[in-house]
């Protein structure tokens, strides 16, 4: 596993340590894993869901959701009505 | 159970009090506080409390009593809440400093059915970082002692609604269940611990970590207080699009009935590494429903030993894509040295993640990478549905299987903290279960050579509820375990 392109992918900055100490860990979880390998499964539709799933359709109906206040309660940092980021596009000049 | 103290009596026995007027609401709030503050500083089960709020719902359900109308035979009991699941205007840290400072604007399903019933949510459990654990010890703020031995973990994710419940800290608790997160505790602890079937009970405002594995349930002290809580909680929710709608049945009522069950015992589950005591306290349970006239037959599990290997890749996969939204924008930690607005992201979950979490979230975005998801989480899904087979095949021949919930009790401290895949080896037994999304509890069966308990685990067909909790009641009825009390902390406090 690359874990440097991995943790990227997951979005995570580890530190160099933090690579070689995660790294072996996840190594030894996937030898472990690969006992599936030698396992037929020929034929076998995935699962994906617990036997016993059952399809939910809701209804289309309007519901009172969050306020606006209730959803900004928790936003690290907020401008306004607005949940506030830095700058993601360049100025134009 | 009338000369047991206050904090360790049962929910029908509080029920009763409250309606004859023996006891009130405020007086209970103030045992369960009591009993806390006396426990607590050894114990460390609770991430936080309301103490005040417990005390002002309790005088407003005196006076809706007194006015002769409580909301139902249950209000005004407490019941503490695994910091996982949303109540209104209360911390939900998840056990995380991701989330150390955010307030729930809004409380979870299961939270107002209980004040539905008047039931008063209290506290903040401990628990492992995003339920990811089973020894708790990956908690960010503490670790929870086993109230059985206070150098042994409580078992996890749900340590601290389970040392809370086996330590009379709380009547019953609300937990939820991955992988074994409620009946493992529950085993390490000595006290009864209920996954219902997957879609029974809404996840609406429970923080998700792998939604096809994920189950709310009761922690408690017997089987019948576990039925009581799983009533009130149980049921369809639109705000939930997996949550089923069969009606529930009374399950309080389902524990008192009995027949001569065909009980499965599933020869992969007493295999290798199992304990010895373990073994021989379960083979000993089994004795007993023979001689009480069930009809006990081997089964054969063939693919539930690979349950932690598929769990692990389904878990880890799904894992990545729920914690997804904890990227530091919205809500949740947000890093003060990012560089730029997509170094949020990378740095607000380098700072707010423990090891556990990012190695889940790495390994999932690992399985389910282009190239390798064919191999990895493909496959794992392959597995499980044979493993969902192997269980339709049991069920077509037996009503219940009992296994031992833990091929080991309690372990110390530390015993398999770097050791991930041994930590994960400890959900050997419950895994496979909600892989397949069936229903399980996990009751008390004996003690071993060091005082520490015993579970063993009955698991029944989906929406099985009421079979299972008949059998482990049956069980319970007729022994004590369920009534043993925890000695160190007793010498502690």
């Amino acid at each position: 596993m690359d874990i440097v392109a991995t943790a990227e992918i997951a979005r995570i900055a580890l530190s160099v340590d933090e690579r070689e100490r995660l790294g072996d860990q996840l190594a030894d979880i996937l030898r472990y894993a690969a006992q599936l390998m030698a396992v037929d499964v020929e034929g076998v539709e995935p699962a994906g869901q617990p036997i016993g799933g059952e399809d939910m359709l809701a209804f289309d109906e309007v519901e009172v959701g969050f306020s606006q206040k209730d959803a900004l309660s928790n936003a690290p940092q907020r401008e306004r009505n607005f949940f506030s980021v830095p700058q993601v596009l360049e100025d134009a000049s | 159970m009338t000369d047991h103290p206050l904090h360790y009596q049962s929910i029908e026995f509080l029920a009763n009090g409250l309606a004859d007027g023996s006891l009130t609401a405020v007086a209970l709030a103030e045992a369960v506080i009591g009993r806390t503050v006396a426990v607590e500083p050894v114990l460390r089960a609770f991430i936080s409390r309301n103490d005040e709020e417990l005390l002002a719902e309790a005088v407003e359900s005196d006076r809706r009593r007194r006015a002769g109308k409580p909301r139902s035979r249950w209000d005004g009991i407490p019941i503490g809440i695994k910091d996982l699941i949303s109540v209104r205007g209360q911390p939900l840290t998840n056990g995380s400093r991701m989330m150390e400072n955010y307030i729930s604007p809004y409380d979870a399903t299961v939270i107002a059915r209980m004040r539905t019933a008047g039931m008063i949510p209290w506290g903040r459990l401990n628990l492992d970082e995003f339920a990811m654990g089973s020894s708790t010890e990956y908690s960010a703020f503490q670790k929870t002692a086993n109230p059985w031995n206070l150098a042994r973990v409580p078992g996890g994710s749900s340590g601290g609604p389970a040392a809370a419940v086996a330590a009379g800290q709380v009547p019953a608790a609300l937990g939820t269940d991955t992988g074994g997160s409620i009946r493992q505790p529950a085993a390490f602890c000595g006290i009864t611990g209920l996954k219902p079937t997957h879609g029974r009970v809404s996840r609406y405002g429970v923080t998700a970590f792998a939604s096809s594995l994920d189950q709310v349930g009761p922690i408690a002290r017997s089987v019948e207080d576990v039925a009581i809580l799983c009533s009130i909680i149980a049921g369809h929710d639109g705000h939930d699009s997996t949550s089923s709608r069969r009606p529930v049945p009374d399950l309080l009522a389902a524990t008192q009935r009995c027949r001569s069950w065909t009980i499965g015992i599933p020869a992969e589950f007493f295999a290798d590494g199992l304990n010895q005591e373990v073994g021989d306290a379960v083979r000993t349970a089994i004795t007993f429903f023979e001689k009480k006239g069930c009809s006990i037959q081997p089964i054969s599990l063939p693919n539930a030993p690979l349950g932690t290997a598929v769990y692990f890749l389904t878990a880890t996969a799904e894992a990545f894509s729920n914690l997804a939204r904890f990227d530091g924008i919205r809500y949740g930690h947000r890093s003060k040295n990012a560089e730029d607005a997509v170094d949020i992201y990378g740095r607000s979950r380098a700072e707010g993640f423990g090891d556990e979490v990012k190695r889940r979230i790495i390994l999932g975005a690992f399985v389910l990478s282009s190239g390798f998801q064919d191999a990895y989480y493909s496959r794992a899904q392959r597995v499980r549905t044979l493993i969902c087979r192997d269980y339709a095949a049991a069920f077509a021949e037996v009503d219940l299987i009992l296994t031992p919930t833990s091929p080991t009790t309690a372990f110390p401290f530390g015993a398999r903290n770097d050791d991930p895949l041994a930590m994960y080896l400890s959900d050997a037994y419950t895994v496979s279960i909600n892989l397949a999304g069936l229903p399980a509890i996990s009751i008390p069966c004996g003690l071993d050579s060091q005082c520490l308990p015993i579970g063993l685990q009955l698991i029944g067909k989906p929406y099985g509820e009421e079979e299972l909790l008949a059998a482990a009641n049956f069980f319970q009825k007729q022994h004590n375990f369920h009534l043993l009390r925890p000695c160190s902390v007793e010498e502690a406090s």
